[in-house]
């Protein structure tokens, strides 16, 4: 199970409504508030530092691009951002040569944690409610999204790792999100799409 | 768990695999005979919710630091950003065509739209006086153009002392631009000999179409616009050889340092 700190969020507020109404020093508070979170979701969807690199780049000017989009009311800013960052490698590496596996880079966990920002802080709510609906998955399932969204890995080197047929890795996957969309709207914590 | 094969499971099933970026070939086309606007609904819910769940996993680890340069890169990346004012694209990358149209029909108009606003986007800047660089050309080119092509560089030598990463190419068909970035190229005495960018293009001719000629001027990475002097429509091959100064007609391929090729659809 994992333990979550449910303590109410504080709110960095829309630091990307000051985006859309072109604010100047809204975007580098975006690179610091955002970076870090940005970089952690690149490193782990792309075959080498360098595309990974890339990648923020491109998902930075999608993110200011689309900062209109952002509805406070639907989806934490956090969580929008996540989406983009998600859907911008995902696409990224579908273009990109198909047999091309993401491998993710190497992690440096000796770097400092810092969980201390505000933006952590939202952080730590969205997952806390996100949490109830993953413990509700069966460890296999939980596994096996946690490999596959969390750690940017394909099926097939989930189904190699974990020795489990790839069809079944593709189905675990698949049917445990759509358990844990259902059991978020059930909850509310999930709205409507934000991000198209 | 249900083992039901509803349609409708079928329909969540699907777009929970776009959002997992895990569809087959076949299911691409199958997902074409839903209702486009209903499935995007859909897929954006799944999408939301695999992005709270990345956070939940994402509590559980110390967080990791972008690294300084690239920082720098982004503050960079940040200062000609609102100058820009960037008119909106209207490519959305998910190519499922509404049932009243066909799939070639919506790939014409969102090509077509997309060169208009890429057209717009490079002509815009330049209006004002404020020129896009080369690495917002091309992250706008990748985030705006619906047919985007990319490749990495390979080295031809079995030298490995270049190093093992060499960049990428990118191409878009539709709007006939392209960007290629590269790493560990040696710098050049342009007085001497310079790169040329040769493309092959098998639905042309057999003959590669000249690329353009350009000088790597300092160490690390450097970014050059593609410029092709033919139309390019089906790239296969991006190659980059040594020449004498301006350029030649026809490359006899002795010094040919990096090849991309395009992986077949």
């Amino acid at each position: 199970m994992l333990e979550v700190d449910e303590s109410p969020s504080q709110s960095v507020g829309s630091l990307l409504a000051l985006v859309a109404r072109r604010e100047p020093q809204s975007l580098n508070q975006c690179i610091e508030q955002y970076g870090n979170l940005i970089w952690s979701i690149a490193k782990r969807y792309s075959p080498s530092q360098a595309d990974a690199e890339d990648a923020v780049q491109e998902i930075f000017l999608e993110l200011w691009q689309k900062a209109d989009r952002f509805n406070p009311s639907l989806s934490a800013e956090t969580t929008f951002v996540t989406m983009i960052a998600r859907r911008r490698l995902i696409d990224r590496y579908r273009k990109q040569s198909r047999s091309v596996e993401a491998t993710g880079v190497e992690s440096d966990f000796d770097e400092q944690p810092d969980m201390s920002s505000s933006a952590s802080a939202e952080l730590i709510d969205e997952a806390a409610k996100a949490t109830r609906c993953l413990d509700g998955l069966v460890v296999n399932q939980r596994d096996i999204l946690r490999k596959s969204i969390h750690e940017g890995k394909s099926h097939s080197q989930i189904s190699n790792e974990l020795q489990i047929p790839l069809g079944s890795v593709k189905s675990f996957a698949r049917r445990g999100l759509i358990q844990l969309r259902q059991c978020m709207e059930k909850f509310s914590i999930a709205g409507s799409g934000v991000a198209s | 768990m249900s083992s039901v094969e509803t349609p409708d499971f079928r329909f969540q099933e699907l777009a929970a695999g776009y959002s997992l970026g895990d569809l087959s070939e076949a299911e691409w086309h199958e997902i074409q005979s839903y209702d486009r606007k209903i499935f995007q609904a859909m897929i954006e819910r799944f999408e939301e919710a695999s992005a709270r769940t990345f956070l939940t996993f994402q509590n559980t680890v110390p967080s990791e630091s972008m690294p300084a340069e690239l920082s720098s890169r982004l503050q960079k990346m940040a200062t000609g950003f609102f100058a820009q004012e960037k008119p909106k694209v209207v490519a959305n990358s998910l190519t499922v065509a509404p049932s009243s149209m066909g799939v070639r029909e919506i790939s014409a108009w969102l090509c077509m739209a997309a060169s208009i606003a890429l057209a717009l986007c490079i002509w815009l800047p330049s209006r004002r006086g404020g020129i896009a660089s080369l690495e917002e050309q091309r992250a706008t080119l990748i985030a705006s153009a619906p047919d985007i092509l990319r490749s990495k560089w390979e080295s031809t030598a079995a030298d490995t002392r270049l190093g093992t990463e060499f960049g990428e190419v990118v191409w878009s068909s539709a709007s006939q631009r392209g960007f290629m970035t590269l790493r560990g190229l040696p710098t050049n005495d342009a007085t001497k000999e310079q790169y040329q960018l040769w493309i092959i293009d098998p639905s042309r001719d057999d003959k590669p179409v000249d690329g353009g000629v350009f000088d790597i001027t300092k160490d690390g990475e450097s970014v050059v616009a593609i410029q092709a002097k033919l139309r390019v429509d089906k790239p296969t091959v991006f190659a980059i050889t040594v020449e004498k100064p301006g350029g030649v007609v026809v490359s006899d391929q002795k010094r040919l340092p990096l090849l991309a090729k395009i992986a077949a659809n």
